[in-house]
């Protein structure tokens, strides 16, 4: 067991050390618990108006706020498409290094996880589309 | 885009679309000029003319390319699985006579023996027939297999029957988009008719 000098040199010690201090490394211990980020929210501002312009362009009756909608989900939909495509390939490279049914069924498990981003991703782009073809 | 599609025979994507729906997402070893023909099937069959018709159809194809893969996944796995299915039974059924063979062909030999099984149907037969001196064949070995790599399979199929589901949802979707178009042009000839009508009086 630790003594009480111990326990306060540990304490002191604990205090210097408080996280990252510049910008940057902030930054970057901000994104520590992101695995694949599909969870969050945000939409980058050139994934979300990617579509927009060519929106507007076809029909001008469209309103700004579902133009943005569509193009977000779309943009969503292209995220996780992007990182179910990863889990897929690590699907097929842990099938071609060894046939094991734990680690394809460990890889499907991880696939079917991210599935579930996508299978949210396609209704939102359901609704978002849906509303751009009922525009009067 | 890739050049080859511009020389398909079902006709071209845009250029326009093909941008605005970014390059397909590709494992490695699969082709996007084939996905661009399959995009470019399924545009024809449903006549995609905008962005919302061919954004539909784009998801269409990724659910058809994503239950391809998931195919190919499953027939991989289950051929895996009869490999093993094979090797178990000939090291069971080996009767060599003396002990130190019959120990090299249970390290060795049964697991190249059953590849082989697997990738040579001339080889295949030979060792059909020594396993069915045993009383068993292909069904059985099949029926072994399945139920040693049930899990993944069952997970595979419960994917492949999401991704047919979602297909038929997407092409509900295109039905529907093309039933609001038709609704637009059915207003927009009203209005014109009214425009005339009124101008005639």
């Amino acid at each position: 067991m630790a003594s009480e000098r111990q326990i306060a040199a540990n304490r002191r010690n604990a205090a210097k050390s408080t996280g990252p201090r510049s910008p940057a490394g902030k930054a970057r211990a901000a994104r520590n618990a992101v695995k694949h980020g599909l969870a969050s929210s945000s939409t980058s501002d050139i994934d979300s108006h990617r579509l927009a312009p060519a929106l507007i362009a076809e029909r001008d009756d469209r309103s700004a706020m579902q133009v943005m909608a569509a193009g977000a989900a779309d943009a969503a939909l292209a995220r996780a498409r992007g990182v179910q495509m990863k889990a897929s390939a690590e699907l097929l490279e842990t099938f071609e290094k060894r046939y094991a049914e734990g680690s394809i069924l460990e890889a499907l498990e991880k696939l079917q996880k991210i599935d579930r981003y996508v299978r949210r991703a396609t209704s939102r782009k359901r609704s978002a589309f849906r509303e751009l073809s009922k525009t009067k | 885009m890739p050049q080859a599609i511009a020389k398909s025979p079902l006709g071209s994507i845009p250029k326009e679309m093909a941008a605005l729906l970014g390059e397909p997402v590709l494992v490695r070893g699969e082709s996007s000029e084939e996905f661009y023909s399959l995009l470019l099937a399924i545009a024809n069959a449903t006549g995609a003319n905008n962005i919302i018709g061919w954004s539909w159809c784009n998801d269409v194809a990724y659910h058809i390319w994503e239950g391809r893969r998931f195919q190919r996944i499953r027939s991989g796995i289950l051929v895996e699985a009869q490999v093993e299915v094979v090797e178990e039974l000939l090291k069971s059924t080996y009767d060599g006579e003396e002990v130190v063979a019959a120990n090299l062909y249970k390290i060795i030999d049964a697991k190249n023996e059953a590849r082989k099984w697997a990738s040579n149907p001339e080889f295949g037969e030979k060792i059909d027939k020594q396993l069915h001196l045993r009383g068993y064949d292909r069904n059985s070995v099949l029926a072994k297999a399945f139920l040693l790599c049930s899990a993944p399979l069952a997970q595979i199929d419960r994917s492949i029957s999401d991704l047919e589901n979602r297909r038929t949802a997407t092409l509900r979707e295109i039905a529907r988009h093309h039933a609001a178009m038709a609704r637009r042009f059915e207003d927009l000839s009203k209005v014109i008719d009214g425009e005339f009508s009124e101008a005639a009086e």
